[in-house]
């Protein structure tokens, strides 16, 4: 311990502000956060076996991500644009600055918003990706099950006649009661000849007599997997069952349709949804400062200066994510 | 430690405008050819290998990171304390899924499904494949097999 | 990071002026919604030392398990709730015992009463700020603990008090990741993981603002080298916890979603399970192991750090010493920090991971060793040949160096391989960590209590009371924990409900039922912590500024502090350590006192 004499200067730590400071060890934490996402990624990938890659499979767009690159690189510019707007005092320009900032920020999440629309449409969600045919033969015949509605009903049915009992042994009144289950009954008694054929569907896949065929509408199979579409004369697949079902029951089964073998698509879609979903979280957040800023409006001025530099610190790292996300899940 | 620079820095911020306004547009022409380059990389199918192929994209990413570090998030003009900072970060979260994939990635175990893979199974599969097909790819697994 | 140019302390002192506008604030904002560092530090200590008897309340109800095994519990085994399992602890109940204890201990108590309480209460005063650099921040980190205790308790009672989170804390994948996994404990494990990530966000922020402080708020002359332990504690704790934890947090969301969103981060293919379907996926479980530990390894130092500090603060004061080796205090906590960041593996020598990287960690987690050792000989040192003065904050930092060294020696045995294979999931890891978690970290805690009470409240805490409050803690403590060293070495795993179906654990019975005497006795001795703490908050006697005639900052602003804390600003001369000093009359030199230049002779 020194014993150094003299007065100490005033002001110790470093020149810059408090906030910036603590902004910066924010994206410290935050570089962490993403590593674990984006480093799970990589060692969940190079320790799969194999990786769905095919974009017909995938439904990445690799233009969208490209556009999106180029969106946030330009939202970028602009926000830094603003810093300086606010740091020459020109604060109007700042404020359109902002404005673009966040129509392009509105930009990314829509373009974003196209990507997760072409998944859900074709069902590539974590979970919900058959990995063999067997696995899509029981999905098909779980999404029919579902869409003819029968668990429901008779769900619905046993409780209004538990109540019934319930009623009948205080002594109330069971008028209204025994009409909603005649009604009842009669709903359930439509859906059974319908919920008869998937079951019929559902042993012919449990004694192994039915082929999944080709989902066909979306081009070829995932790698590695053989593809059945050579199913021999007279042997039934599943895609002509469902495609018979849609013409029969369209009522019922319109929505329903033969889910594409993604092998590993699973894996591929829990990291892509949890990266993207979380960079897009960051995106919002980002909107929610600009919002804030812009909402000042007039008001803007050089005491505001720290607030729009750690926005834009905050925004050049959502836009430094994406830059490691794109070539990291588009192009790789 | 950091006395010279970042104090003068703060001071000085008024006066880097004008030359650190400049090279904005620049960096952003720069940023748009790197986006456009990495996304050829894949689109022209140039039969690169595919490790090649990420290694290129991966360092086109890492250039365009550090512009956007140096530039936009001004650390260009910043004190020593964004190397106390970033440096021990940056190490961490390279080692990590470095250190990850030591386990992860390589594995010397069978991911394959555990029920369905008693050890004499998998014995009798290694060898119906080893048959079959030697050298498929989706098979990383087969040459670890021997370490069991 | 040292001192910048006075016409840059103009340029900035704009940005927060201190003293001005403290109006006189309603009770709300004062007490509860409070942006005061000393208020949010007190609250913290209140809701932890709260939370502290919940924990402990759970780990009786392990020990009687393992002394009593299907025996009706004791008054609470006549409650309503209990009657389904005949008053008695289910192996269900008894699962969730364990994991909540540890949960509520790690997450709930020793994490936040270091950070949250001492770190709010103690940074600033002892830099000589005025306040954190973020007072909003800091309430909000505060506040946020809230949501995760009240997440924490729904978890609890959401499927019935019998059936709780019970992955342990841990919370392994599958176990934790499929709902099917552990029947009863679905919606409870999901919110177990709801506040873990309230628990992350909470820490985040309190440990962006100490950094930010402790880097920027410094007083006049508080260089890096003249800060006291306690503040380099929690500066590489904050450190820690903010690089650390956000892949904790990432972690939970990964597994949350494998819960409820059908991902498959941690779920391989084809698993069955309590006859579900088979699950679909190809992820990995060891994933979740690596990234857990990555954050909870460094979370063991980030429990322990803090303690190190004030016990150093502590022994120099009551030693009239100064630090025996000051620097090498400070480079050696670092290294700890440094290497905790690459010992994550020793938790997982069993999991089936890489050998080679077992290899890998084995020797960095025996590297540890060393920069511990040198604090311990640091602190012997300290205290050899000071005059010793043997308060209850004294006592209690003695405790700490003593069952540190208990400690750290039994995780040298677990740092190899060979041995752990044995030992691992026996009772001997958990002595080892409750050695280090209790026996070193609390009795710091304890110590610092006492320490810092005249501080807070301006109130002394009794004496007489502390030191029986320490003596029964310390025998209760080690009849608790040093005998499950042997239970370990015995062979008796831990976890397990009802571990006298073996045969040869029977005859461990009659020391399992010492030990949960010994429990008791620790256990209820915290209730003379409890009475003491809030009699003296109110009825103590009165103290002055500096009751021990200690060096540090804080014991230079009035007691307690004022909003804004110091008069003037202090401005610091020397280190904090200045005890018996010959440039003095006084056997104590506060930082702040100035003494003029002699000419020293030649």
């Amino acid at each position: 311990m020194s014993h150094q004499h003299g007065h100490p200067p005033l002001k110790m730590g470093l020149a810059i502000p408090n906030a910036k400071l603590g902004m910066w060890l924010f994206l410290g934490t935050e570089i962490m956060f993403f590593t674990a996402f984006i480093g799970s990624y990589i060692v969940l990938r190079l320790g799969s076996p194999g990786w769905p890659t095919n974009a017909e499979d995938t439904h990445i767009v690799i233009y969208a991500g490209a556009i999106n690159t180029f969106v946030l690189i330009c939202s970028s510019v602009s926000v830094v644009y603003a810093l300086e707007g606010v740091r020459n005092k020109n604060f109007d320009f700042a404020r359109k600055m902002l404005i673009l900032t966040l129509v392009l920020a509105c930009g990314f999440l829509g373009i974003k918003a196209y990507e997760y629309y072409g998944k859900f449409t074709h069902d590539i969600l974590p979970g919900r990706i058959p990995e063999s045919n067997q696995q899509a033969l029981h999905f098909t015949i779980r999404d029919l099950k579902a869409a003819t509605g029968i668990e429901e009903a008779q769900y619905k049915l046993k409780t209004l006649q538990k109540q019934l009992g319930e009623r009948q042994a205080v002594g109330g009144n069971t008028e209204s009661l025994q009409s909603q289950i005649e009604e009842q009954q009669k709903v359930v008694d439509e859906i059974t000849p319908v919920s008869n054929k998937v079951d019929q569907l559902n042993s012919l896949v449990t004694a192994g007599k039915i082929k999944l065929g080709d989902p066909g509408a979306h081009g070829a199979h995932a790698e590695g997997e053989q593809p059945e579409h050579s199913a021999a004369e007279g042997e039934q697949t599943m895609v002509d069952a469902v495609a018979k079902l849609h013409e029969e029951h369209p009522e019922y089964f319109a929505s329903v349709h033969v889910p594409k073998v993604i092998r590993y698509g699973n894996l591929f879609a829990s990291t892509y949804f949890i990266m993207t979903g979380f960079h897009a979280l960051h995106v919002i957040v980002g909107m929610i400062l600009f919002v804030m800023l812009i909402g000042l409006g007039s008001k803007l001025g050089s005491q505001h200066e720290t607030f729009v530099e750690n926005s834009g610190l905050y925004w050049h790292f959502v836009d430094l994510v994406w830059i490691f996300l794109f070539p990291l899940i588009y192009i790789v | 430690m950091f006395r010279r620079k970042c104090g003068a820095t703060y001071l000085m911020t008024d006066e880097h405008h004008d030359h650190q306004a400049a090279p904005y547009m620049a960096i952003f022409g720069l940023l748009i050819v790197c986006t456009i380059l990495s996304a050829l990389a894949d689109v022209l199918e140039l039969n690169l290998p595919s490790a090649f192929l990420i290694f290129i994209v991966l360092v086109i990413a890492t250039i365009k990171a550090m512009f956007v570090m140096m530039f936009f998030m001004h650390l260009k003009f910043e004190g020593k304390w964004k190397y106390v900072i970033l440096l021990p970060t940056a190490v961490l979260a390279l080692a990590m899924p470095f250190a990850l994939a030591s386990d992860i990635a390589v594995h010397y175990y069978d991911v394959a499904v555990p029920q369905e893979n008693t050890l004499l199974d998998k014995e009798v599969l290694a060898e119906e494949q080893a048959d079959d097909h030697q050298s498929h790819d989706g098979h990383k697994n087969g040459e670890h097999g021997g370490s069991h | 990071m040292s001192i910048a140019t006075p016409e840059t302390a103009g340029a900035h002192s704009h940005e927060h002026d201190p003293h001005g506008g403290h109006h006189d604030i309603g009770f709300i904002r004062k007490y509860v919604f409070s942006t005061d560092h000393k208020i949010i530090g007190i609250q913290f200590l209140i809701t932890t030392l709260l939370m502290l008897m919940v924990g402990g309340a759970l780990a009786l109800g392990v020990r009687w398990q393992l002394a009593f095994p299907w025996q009706a519990m004791p008054f609470v085994g006549h409650l309503h709730v209990f009657q389904g399992q005949g008053g008695i602890i289910s192996p269900e109940f008894y699962t969730m015992l364990f994991t909540m204890h540890a949960t509520v201990m790690i997450f709930l108590v020793i994490i936040p009463i270091l950070a949250g309480a001492f770190g709010n209460f103690l940074i600033p005063l002892q830099i000589g700020a005025d306040d954190m650099a973020f007072p909003t921040l800091n309430m909000l980190s505060y506040w946020f603990m809230w949501p995760a205790i009240a997440c924490f308790g729904i978890s609890f009672f959401i499927g019935g008090i019998t059936a709780g989170p019970a992955a342990g804390w841990t919370s392994y994948p599958v176990l934790a990741a499929l709902a099917t996994a552990a029947p009863g404990s679905g919606p409870a494990q999901t919110f177990w993981l709801l506040a873990v990530t309230f628990i992350g966000v909470s820490s985040m922020m309190g440990s962006v603002n100490y950094m930010t402080t402790i880097i920027n708020m410094r007083a006049p002359g508080m260089t890096l080298f003249r800060m006291p332990m306690t503040i380099w504690g929690m500066f590489i704790t904050a450190i820690l916890q903010a690089f650390a934890l956000p892949v904790l947090t990432a972690a939970g969301f990964m597994v949350l979603l494998d819960r409820i969103g059908g991902t498959c981060f941690f779920i391989p293919a084809g698993l069955v399970v309590n006859n579900a379907d088979p699950t679909i996926g190809g992820g990995q479980p060891l994933l979740w192991q690596h990234l857990f530990w990555f954050y909870s390894h460094p979370a063991v130092y980030i429990m322990l750090l803090p303690a190190m500090g004030m016990v150093s603060d502590i022994l120099c004061t009551f030693a009239r010493k100064p630090l025996f080796g000051y620097k090498p205090m400070v480079y050696s906590m670092s290294a700890i920090a440094g290497l905790g960041f690459i010992v994550w593996g020793h938790h997982m020598f069993t999991s089936g991971m890489n050998p080679a990287l077992g290899m890998t960690f084995m020797v960095s987690t025996m590297m540890i060793a060393l920069p511990s050792a040198v604090k311990t000989f640091n602190w012997i040192g300290t205290l050899w040949g000071g005059n010793l003065q043997f308060t209850t904050p004294m006592l209690n930092a003695i405790a700490f160096v003593s069952m540190f060294i208990v400690g750290g020696l039994s995780g040298i045995f677990m740092a190899a391989v060979p041995v752990d294979l044995y030992i691992h999931d026996t009772y001997f890891i958990v002595a080892h960590f409750h050695y280090v978690l209790f026996g070193a970290t609390l009795f710091g805690v304890f110590g610092a209590i006492h320490f810092w009470f005249p501080k807070m409240f301006g109130r002394m805490m009794n004496d007489t009371v502390g030191k029986w409050h320490f003596f029964l803690t310390f025998i209760g403590f080690n009849g608790t924990f040093f005998t499950m060293h042997l239970l370990g070495v015995a062979g008796m795993p831990r976890r397990l409900a009802d571990p006298y179906n073996y045969p040869y654990l029977e005859h461990l019975l009659p020391m399992n039922q010492f030990m949960t005497y010994s429990a008791i006795l620790m256990g209820f001795a915290q209730f003379l912590l409890l009475g003491n703490f809030f009699f003296s908050m109110f009825w103590g006697p009165k103290c002055g500024r500096n009751p021990w005639h200690a060096n540090g900052l804080e014991w230079d602003a009035p007691s307690p502090p004022p909003h804004g804390n110091f008069e003037t600003v202090p401005v610091v001369y020397r280190g904090p350590y200045e005890y018996s000093s010959p440039e003095s009359d006084k056997d104590y030199l506060p930082q702040t006192e100035y003494i003029a230049p002699h000419p020293s002779p030649a």
